[in-house]
């Protein structure tokens, strides 16, 4: 019955009309915005490990008060922010309508963004609830639930309104992604914080950081990939069966992952076993979305130095092999004890989040922007650029927090004091620096690149950006 | 001792704020219901596959690629 009551679906070239241009622009904005602040959040804080007094004795300026400015900016500024922008313009051109109260998005915009300023600047002051990614006080905590929870309710009945009967693989995901944050950000910020004390508070909050990554950048992610790579390669999706599987098999294993936090831990060892169980079985997800990708591509390498977007998505693909590689063996008890509280971790997270999210964040976001502001790409030479600075940024960032961590963590298993372990990481520490300022200085070029994009003015022959759907301006300029 | 963490007061029985609920849980019933959560969370993902499979979203599971590609690409074979 479903079927009879849907609308015709527009033809290709009406799907741009589908798409609030200006809504998507004002997010991309914010999103940019945020992409050259929170990241560099991270790189004071690590200039720190090589020179402890160069920030001054201000409270302020403390790594504690920078670490999780960094992390809640990357997570809720940079990434979130551009995930916003780029689900209202694919939404309604899957969905083959437009999103349901649209101009909701703008009082949306100003109200996440605000609320994420506002909440950012309190961790600074110090105002924290101590709880990892969970750090934001309550009134901007209610913020945020109260933007993602209304961005669910327009996006499922944007979906539930759509013209095609079945759900492009993205769609699952995007669902997934924010019904499972919706109930999760229940669950961490307004149960966790004031009921449960002590190592049960632990426990509990182990569940929601990894739901943030696992159910919420993770889905988003891939959200983001599954639309841009096949319209930016220029090839249907490799397999949506097996996208499908992926799309399940994260579904079901992922929530029992977040327990994997707290081996040798008091908690019951049978919960630990399950959590290493389930974070192993990822290994079908990661496989089935990487054979994709790379089955995307297929036929279309040739393209590759010259598709800037695809460039951006391709590398977040390797950065996500050897992160989640990383992830998964991370749960093994016996590859826990050297790796443990060490920048073994600190390396997968940035892979992870960074290397593979924010960058395929990035990848959506030269697709979309050129489109979005009807001009061809301000320089591809400086595209490149910062796609080289990004990529050899944290390629250098993951080996040395690799290689630091597990020196740190076999010193530590030999019974060397922690004072004496310092010394000999001090380099790695050094090195991670020089390649965090190499990513910062990539994305200030990127969105310098894309500011000239919105501010060039659009030649006649390339006018015609919008009038062609999907390619119209092919990744880093015509082509 | 008592350490100050921007608004939260901690010390060895955690966070003052938890002072009214005092009770404390065993472990082992909180790891049941971390348990319990992760469960939930995997079951009602186990719904919506089940209400996908009842509404016919995996038939001619391939088709939907092309669609959705083919609404955004019209002209990659000429490139």
């Amino acid at each position: 019955m479903a079927e009879v009551l849907r609308a015709e679906r527009p033809l290709p070239g009406q799907l741009d009309e589908l798409v609030n241009f200006p809504l998507v622009r004002l997010w991309l904005y914010w999103g940019m915005f945020w992409l050259l602040l929170a990241p560099t959040f991270g790189v004071m804080a690590s200039v720190l490990f090589s020179f402890p007094d160069y920030l001054g004795p201000s409270e302020y300026l403390t790594f504690g008060r920078l670490r999780p400015v960094h992390v809640n900016g990357v997570i809720f500024g940079a990434f979130s922010t551009l995930f916003f922008g780029l689900c209202y313009y694919l939404v309604p051109r899957l969905a083959g309508v437009r999103v349901h109260a649209e101009g909701l998005g703008y009082w949306l915009a100003w109200l996440w963004n605000i609320t994420l300023a506002i909440g950012l600047l309190s961790l600074l002051l110090g105002w924290n609830q101590g709880l990892e990614a969970g750090e934001f006080p309550l009134a901007i905590d209610i913020g945020i639930f109260l933007v993602i929870a209304t961005m669910t309710w327009q996006f499922i009945v944007t979906i539930m309104r759509r013209t095609e009967p079945q759900l492009y693989v993205a769609l699952w995901y995007l669902i997934a992604a924010f019904v499972w944050t919706d109930v999760n950000l229940i669950l961490g910020s307004f149960i966790l914080p004031y009921t449960l004390p002590g190592i049960n508070n632990a426990a509990f909050h182990g569940l929601f950081i990894h739901y943030i990554v696992g159910l919420w950048i993770t889905p988003a992610g891939y959200v983001l990939i599954y639309y841009f790579l096949p319209v930016s390669a220029r090839n249907p999706l490799f397999s949506h069966k097996l996208s499908l599987i992926g799309f399940w098999s994260l579904a079901l294993f992922y929530p029992f992952v977040g327990i994997h936090h707290y081996l040798y831990s008091p908690i019951a060892d049978w919960a630990e076993t399950l959590s290493i169980i389930s974070s192993m079985l990822l290994i079908i997800p990661v496989w089935t979305v990487l054979v994709n990708f790379f089955g995307t591509m297929k036929g279309k390498w040739s393209s590759f130095g010259t598709n800037l977007p695809a460039k951006f998505l391709i590398m977040g693909s390797l950065m996500y092999l050897i992160g989640c590689f990383q992830g998964s063996t991370e749960a093994l008890r016996l590859i826990q004890q050297p790796t443990h509280f060490t920048d073994f971790v600190i390396s997968h997270s940035h892979l992870t989040v960074f290397g593979t999210f924010v960058v395929w964040a990035i990848g959506g976001l030269v697709y979309v922007w050129p489109r979005v502001v009807g001009r061809e790409l301000w320089s591809f030479k400086m595209g490149n650029w910062s796609f080289w600075l990004i990529t050899a940024g944290i390629s250098v960032m993951g080996l040395v927090l690799t290689a630091g961590g597990l020196q740190q963590g076999y010193m530590w298993m030999a019974g060397t004091e922690w004072l004496n372990s310092l010394v000999p990481v001090s380099p790695y520490w050094f090195l991670r620096t020089l390649a965090g300022l190499s990513m910062d200085i990539g994305m200030s070029l990127l969105v310098l690149n894309l500011m000239m994009t919105a501010l060039s003015r659009p030649a006649p022959a390339r006018e015609p950006a919008r009038d062609v759907p999907g390619g119209a301006v092919p990744a880093g300029g015509m082509q | 001792m008592r350490m100050s963490a921007g608004n939260v007061a901690l010390g060895a029985g955690g966070p003052c704020r938890f002072r009214r609920a005092e009770r404390r849980l065993p472990l082992v019933e909180l790891t049941i219901g971390q348990f319990l959560v992760a469960l939930c969370m995997s079951l009602g993902a186990l719904c919506f596959f089940i209400w996908g499979v009842m509404s016919g979203m995996f038939k001619d599971v391939e088709a939907i690629k092309m669609r959705a590609y083919r609404a955004e690409v019209a002209d990659d074979d000429e490139q």
